[in-house]
């Protein structure tokens, strides 16, 4: 059954061309990817979602959050304009996607330590998608 | 018992007016103050009704319901009928002019439109801005 969390996956896994249509698919995973497994990656989570109108068929809101996970903080950061790109208006998995606005991106450099301690660069993108 | 908001519909001169984030329909009846010097109380008649009604909603004109509402702004003289319906089938049934249509652009937000609609009614002491039917 398709569900925003589907939808928000098909939408990434769409994209031709560039930094995202790369990636093997099995890297874009919802909230989580295994550690020891191969980088880039991309991760997302769907925080939230609401109504925000009345009627037969409302339209919802969902506050999306992706994370691009990479070695370094340039290679992280060159998926951004892709990411931009690939967070579109359209129908994915059945549910159209109506209206999508960027609301802001963060970059988490990478942590150097020994063994577990050892962390990716990340970059975090925030999107809200009306549907 | 409280009713959901989510089934309920708006609609201008026959055009469900799809995209409403709010709508909001208020009914008044001041009553008309009686009150003579050297009256120890106030005292009071009935009042003249009037109602507005104002919506919030996502603007595009390429929606029915929003055109409608701004066609008649723009170019219309007569007033348009205008009904609010609840889910459970409650109405409210009146006849309005569009008297105002604010479009806002916000960053990281949709294009939004605030517009007031103002009541009218038929002369004569029987007749009522907005008609409230519960089916």
């Amino acid at each position: 059954m398709a569900s925003i969390e589907t939808a928000v996956r098909a939408m990434l896994t769409s994209q031709t061309g560039g930094d995202i249509a790369a990636l093997p698919d099995a890297r874009i995973t919802h909230g989580f990817r295994l550690q020891e497994t191969a980088l880039p990656a991309i991760t997302f989570e769907v925080e939230r979602t609401e109504y925000i109108t009345i009627g037969a068929s409302p339209l919802r809101m969902a506050n999306v959050e992706l994370r691009v996970i990479a070695d370094t903080t340039t290679a992280a950061l060159a998926f951004e304009d892709d990411i931009q790109t690939a967070v579109r208006v359209g129908t994915f998995d059945t549910i159209p996607f109506l209206a999508v606005d960027f609301s802001g991106r963060q970059v988490e450099p990478p942590s150097v330590a020994d063994g577990d301690e050892a962390e990716p660069a990340q970059l975090v993108c925030y999107f809200t998608i009306y549907y | 018992m409280a009713i959901n908001s989510a089934l309920s519909s708006f609609s201008f001169a026959g055009n469900v007016v799809a995209d409403t984030g709010t709508a909001t329909v208020s009914l008044q009846r001041p009553a008309l103050e009686l009150t003579s010097i050297g009256d120890a109380a106030q005292r009071f008649l009935a009042g003249v009704g009037g109602a507005t009604a104002s919506l919030e909603i996502f603007h595009d004109l390429d929606n029915a319901g929003h055109k409608a509402m701004a066609d008649q702004l723009n170019d219309a003289s007569a007033a348009a009928a205008v009904v609010i319906t609840l889910e459970t089938g409650e109405t409210f049934t009146g006849n309005g002019f569009c008297t105002g249509y604010e479009v806002t652009a916000q960053a990281g937000s949709l294009v939004r439109a605030n517009v007031t609609i103002q009541f009218t009614s038929a002369s004569g002491s029987s007749s009522k801005p907005v008609t409230i039917a519960n089916t």
